[in-house]
């Protein structure tokens, strides 16, 4: 019987301590290696547990950063015949940001059941300055500065920025705890190679290492911001103790720090902006390249519209082709090559179109215009391709074009050589400024031309007075004149006689006794011609005049029966 | 109005060659709604939308200008580059014969120097007439009626010369042909821009247009422009 209880005596043991460790509570408790600690100041943070199983889990550490860890470790202890377990979880922790933070429990699932721990609350200052100084009690062992090309850019204009580490003591492990997290920027890794080399720095030798290169392009005017970059590393720092062989002994010590975002500003694009601005930012061409010119009408035109040089290549898109008349049009390809280097964003971005011609003629490529702006210039610049002239030849091109079957006029879309741009302007002219009514003056003639012409067919004629008293007239005048002692009285009278004459059909030259005879008979005739003769004498010789009264009693009597 | 015009004109010459094309046309048209109506003017304004890009309206004033001037090797040279760009737009239907007679006639001369022609010979036909009829009554009718003759022929030759036209140019990027004068109409016809035609008729808002390819169709009045009246003068 004793022999088999000895047998079972381990197995009794054994669960009799079960089942007093199953009767433990569960206990789960969180402390900090410190409750006050600086910015980039490490701090251990320790959650333990006297429980075996189950599932212990972290809180989010908010405001800090995980530097290492986290570190597990369990103890089973015996003291006095009572056994003890416990496991502790560790994290090493760093603070973002200045200010008091709690930490939130860390939890436990066990047994179907949740433990939570105690919550800490640590307090973060702004710590002693970091300075490179040589003084021995606050030496570092480590710093990081980031480095900028530029200290102002415009928008869209690259920069690369340099990380860069300064070793003043042996450090291992260096790792980036947090990378900086540039606001409003694109963002690329450059290929690098890490580098170091020694330097002086202040009093002290340092190795500077420079472990990280960036090219970032600013989409936002302002000032580059975001996060600031943090790195950790183990500092071999001395223990203040000599071992056997008197050497100092040495103890690895984490550290961390803090590197601020550089001071960069950046400018806006000057306004105002262009209206046909494209967009692009940098140093570029635009490119139109033509396999050929002229072709025949079995060839075919590669064209390739390239932006390259440097600039904002993410951003930037190929201005579309205007396409020239003439030519069958196919899908672009599309080529792009670039490169991402300490100069910038590099290479280029192509459409590569196939021009099939379709009749034959003369065509031309139309002129395009492309603004960016010039980062070197500061300003914005405009690139022109003139227009070019493409020349299609062969004969079976106006064949195809006389039964393609379209009903546009093939003189339509066949164009000339002309040159390549309009005239210039012409001179404006107040002579040459036309009138509402040029031609009314001209009309205004036309009248009184018409005019003229019924003019002619007028005539002024005056109203002719009956012959007696006409002859009563003549009669009186002659009569007045002679008792005027008109001078021209003598020479009235002949006239009038001599009229008188011609109206009986004798002409003037032909007064004679004998023609007057046959006309006026022989009495009348002969007292006629006599007062006419003395009145031609009287004509000559106005003192021949006999009495006046007689003659002119002589006339009216003559005139009377004239 | 003289100075006005040479300064103004200058001005706007100045910004032509400054780029500020814009501006320069804003200028020249003010000219134009001023009552000058010097072709070079509306050649310039036709430049200036060249420049800006807005070619129907470019064709617009090289027609305009062409129009009073028709043998401006300038004007022509500008229409031609013009048509060499507006490849898809619609040529105008031919012209009527009097304006097209018209168009020849003012080849030769402009309308006000037909009518300075005609004048002259009226003047010395008139003065003829007077003489014969106050002075020598026998001086013969012939010379003043040829004389008469010729100068009414010049008279309506400067007539039928004077700038007459019914083609109208869409100056809008394209512009619908509808069947009847609604908007919701059925849509026959789409022209593009620098398409000419002739009117035809004028309703409110719309304009009924024979094409050059013998179609007719109406047009809103808004994406069309008149060769004549130029801002109503």
């Amino acid at each position: 019987m004793e022999r088999k209880i000895g047998k079972y005596h381990w197995l009794w043991a054994f669960i009799l301590l079960a089942s007093g460790l199953m009767a433990q509570e569960v206990q789960l408790t969180a402390r900090s290696s410190r409750t006050s600690v600086g910015l980039d100041e490490p701090f251990r943070i320790t959650f333990s547990s006297n429980a075996r199983g189950g599932e212990l889990s972290a809180p989010n550490f908010e405001h800090f950063i995980v530097v290492s860890g986290p570190y597990s470790s369990q103890q089973t202890q015996i003291i006095n015949g009572s056994m003890s377990f416990s496991r502790e979880l560790t994290y090493q922790l760093v603070a973002q940001e200045e200010g008091t933070f709690s930490i939130g429990p860390a939890t436990l699932e066990a047994k179907g059941k949740r433990y939570e721990s105690n919550t800490l609350t640590i307090q973060v200052k702004a710590g002693v300055q970091r300075k490179r100084s040589s003084s021995p009690e606050k030496s570092v062992g480590f710093e990081v500065d980031i480095l900028s090309s530029k200290k102002e850019v415009y928008v869209g204009e690259p920069i690369v920025l340099l990380f860069s580490a300064t070793l003043f003591e042996q450090v291992r492990d260096l790792n980036m705890l947090q990378s900086p997290n540039f606001e409003n920027v694109l963002q690329q890794q450059l290929d690098f190679e890490q580098q170091s080399r020694r330097e002086r720095v202040g009093a002290r030798n340092a190795t500077i290492l420079d472990f990280d290169k960036r090219l970032i392009i600013p989409n936002k005017p302002g000032t580059l911001g975001g996060q600031e970059l943090k790195i950790t590393g183990a500092v071999q720092k001395p223990t203040g103790r000599r071992d056997f062989f008197n050497m100092p002994l040495m103890r690895w010590e984490q550290e961390v720090a803090t590197a601020k975002i550089p001071a960069v500003t950046i400018k806006p694009l000057p306004s105002p902006k262009p209206e046909a601005f494209s967009g692009a930012v940098g140093e570029l061409e635009l490119v139109r390249e033509l396999s050929r010119t002229s072709v025949n009408g079995d060839e075919s035109i590669t064209l390739k519209l390239r932006i390259e040089g440097a600039g904002n290549f993410n951003t930037i898109s190929v201005p579309e082709l205007i396409p020239p008349q003439g030519f069958d049009l196919y899908d672009p390809k599309f080529n792009e090559k670039i490169r991402y280097s300490e100069r910038g964003v590099r290479g280029f971005k192509e459409f590569e179109y196939l021009l099939v011609p379709q009749f034959k003629g003369q065509f031309i490529l139309p002129k395009m215009q492309w603004i960016y702006f010039n980062t070197k210039k500061g300003a914005y610049e405009t690139i022109t391709l003139e227009e070019t002239t493409l020349t299609v030849t062969g004969d079976a091109l106006e064949e195809a074009a006389a039964t393609d079957g379209s009903n546009m006029p093939k003189a339509q879309r066949e164009v000339s050589s002309i040159d390549n741009d309009i005239r210039y302007l012409q001179e404006v002219n107040e002579d040459r400024t036309h009138g509402t009514q040029p031609l009314l003056w001209v009309w205004v003639v036309f009248g009184a031309v018409v005019l003229g012409w019924l003019l002619q067919l007028v005539s002024f004629h005056p109203r002719k007075k009956s012959p007696e008293a006409a002859r009563a007239a003549i009669k009186k005048e002659i009569n007045t004149a002679w008792k005027s002692n008109h001078p021209d009285a003598v020479d009235q009278m002949l006239n009038a006689l001599e009229g008188a004459l011609v109206r009986r059909g004798i002409a003037k030259e032909h007064i004679s006794l004998s023609a007057l005879q046959e006309v006026l008979g022989p009495e009348l005739a002969a007292q006629t011609i006599d007062l006419i003769e003395r009145l031609q004498l009287a004509l000559y010789a106005p003192n021949a005049v006999g009495s006046k009264e007689e003659w002119l009693n002589e006339f009216n009597a003559l005139w009377e029966q004239l | 109005m003289g100075a006005t015009l040479t300064a103004v004109s200058d001005s706007a010459n100045a910004l032509y060659a400054d780029g500020q094309f814009e501006s320069a046309r804003a200028l020249y048209e003010s000219l134009v709604e001023q009552g000058h109506s010097d072709p070079a003017l509306y050649y310039n304004i036709g430049n200036c939308c060249t420049r800006l890009g807005a070619l129907g309206e470019a064709r617009l004033w090289f027609e305009r200008a062409l129009l009073f001037d028709p043998a401006n090797e300038e004007t022509l040279h500008n229409l031609e580059w013009l048509n060499a760009r507006l490849t898809d737009a619609l040529p105008a239907p031919n012209e009527p014969l009097l304006h097209w007679i018209g168009h020849q006639f003012r080849t030769a001369l402009a309308p006000e120097q037909w009518g300075l022609l005609a004048g002259v010979f009226f003047v010395v036909a008139l003065i003829l007439l007077v003489v014969r009829k106050f002075k020598k009554p026998a001086l013969s009718w012939r010379l003043p009626l040829t004389l008469s003759s010729i100068g009414l022929l010049l008279l309506l030759v400067a007539q039928m010369s004077i700038p007459q036209s019914n083609q109208i140019v869409v100056v809008s990027n394209n512009s619908y042909g509808y069947s009847a004068p609604d908007a919701n109409g059925k849509r026959i016809v789409l022209l593009s821009e620098g398409s000419s035609g002739r009117l035809v008729r004028d309703t409110q808002g719309w304009f009924y247009v024979a094409l050059g390819d013998g179609r007719q169709a109406w047009f809103s009045s808004d994406q069309w422009g008149r060769i004549l009246p130029i801002n109503g003068h």
